[in-house]
């Protein structure tokens, strides 16, 4: 899928989705992170339930991105190489949903950089300045989602957070490798006793 | 033309959700009736892998397993890119004349185009509606399909369309 056809894609699809409060939604997250603040102790702890609640978002979102995108009409072919997939998911998929795109960097055959400059998750946040929250990925959310979708493709991978505008940097940058292609199989009830 | 039984898979192979439409036939053997869906799903599987080697590598759109015909129904499939099979399975009303093959024949491919975008229907608006969306659906033994409402809106969609008996 050429690149412009995906970021035509994606602000189409934007168009069509129901839109909610951006405050709101940044609000909530807020909420969310903090209620997590308060029920665990290590950063670790946290990171890793935003990212598994972002797995189970990811998961649903892959099959209304597919139907979404059948209904306007739009032909989502199946990627031939890692490097589609990166752009569907940058220009279609991430502007389908927040609004904001994102542009791929460092693309290889197993590996992409996401770059994203504007948060909508993080609308009104600012983080403590005490080191202990040095290691909080505040929107961690992102990888799970990211890891989830894909999943749901065939394709395993791992997603960090490496650069975040909340801890200083000027870009929110999410790598992402991909550890395996995962094959149509049958599942557990078929397999011989 | 009488819609028999809706079938919905998943990429491993379990069944989501199976509902029968026509009275009579198999009992309901639970037992029976999971083996029956083990070959159901096994035979789109290898239908699917067999269409993807054969076909040629330039993108064509709706490039997978239509449908499966016999003389006694056909077997319509609506496979999506997460792996969610869609399989409806119809039996013909009027039994097969010799004299009328062609006309039996144009009437088939418009009968199976209108499941097929029935079918996409049931997936876009009725399956990512009621099911993905719903918070209680997980995929696990306790929170699935029946405790959306998904079945209501199918049958209430199916009873609207004109092929459906």
């Amino acid at each position: 899928m050429s690149k412009s056809n995906a970021a035509a894609n994606g602000h189409s699809l934007w168009q069509k989705m129901p839109k909610a409060n951006a405050e709101l939604f940044a609000l909530t997250y807020g909420t969310l992170v903090t209620e997590l603040v308060r029920d665990y102790e290590s950063t670790e702890d946290i990171n890793e339930q935003l990212e598994k609640m972002g797995y189970s978002i990811g998961v649903r979102c892959v099959d209304e991105f597919l139907a979404k995108a059948d209904q306007a009409g739009m032909v989502i072919p199946p990627c031939r190489a890692f490097g589609e997939t990166a752009e569907v998911l940058a220009k279609t998929g991430l502007r389908m949903f927040l609004g904001v795109s994102a542009e791929v960097q460092m693309l290889s055959d197993s590996s992409f950089s996401l770059l994203i400059y504007e948060n909508p998750l993080s609308l009104f946040v600012e983080l403590p300045s005490d080191p202990k929250w040095k290691n909080l990925k505040y929107s961690n959310l992102y990888c799970g989602i990211l890891r989830g979708s894909l999943e749901q493709v065939n394709l395993r991978v791992e997603c960090k957070f490496v650069k975040d505008v909340l801890q200083g940097d000027d870009v929110n940058e999410i790598r992402v490798e991909l550890k395996e292609v995962l094959v149509d199989g049958a599942g557990e009830e078929y397999q011989e006793e | 033309m009488a819609v028999h039984s809706l079938h919905i898979f998943d990429r491993k192979g379990k069944t989501l959700f199976t509902k029968r439409y026509a009275p009579g036939g198999d009992n309901d053997d639970k037992h029976q009736l999971s083996e029956q869906l083990k070959l159901v799903f096994g035979m789109l599987f290898s239908l699917r892998e067999t269409c993807t080697s054969l076909a040629p590598e330039t993108e064509i759109k709706d490039a997978g397993l239509h449908s499966v015909s016999t003389g006694a129904g056909t077997l319509h499939n609506y496979e999506t890119l997460s792996g969610l099979r869609f399989a409806l399975y119809t039996t013909s009303s009027s039994s097969s004349s010799r004299s009328g093959g062609n006309n039996n024949n144009n009437n088939g491919k418009q009968q199976g185009a209108a499941i097929r975008t029935s079918l996409r229907f049931i997936y876009t608006n009725l399956w990512v509606e009621y099911v993905i969306r719903s918070p209680i659906f997980n995929n696990s033994k306790t929170m699935d399909v029946s405790s959306t409402n998904f079945e209501q809106k199918l049958d209430a969609y199916l009873k609207s369309k004109t092929w459906f008996k």
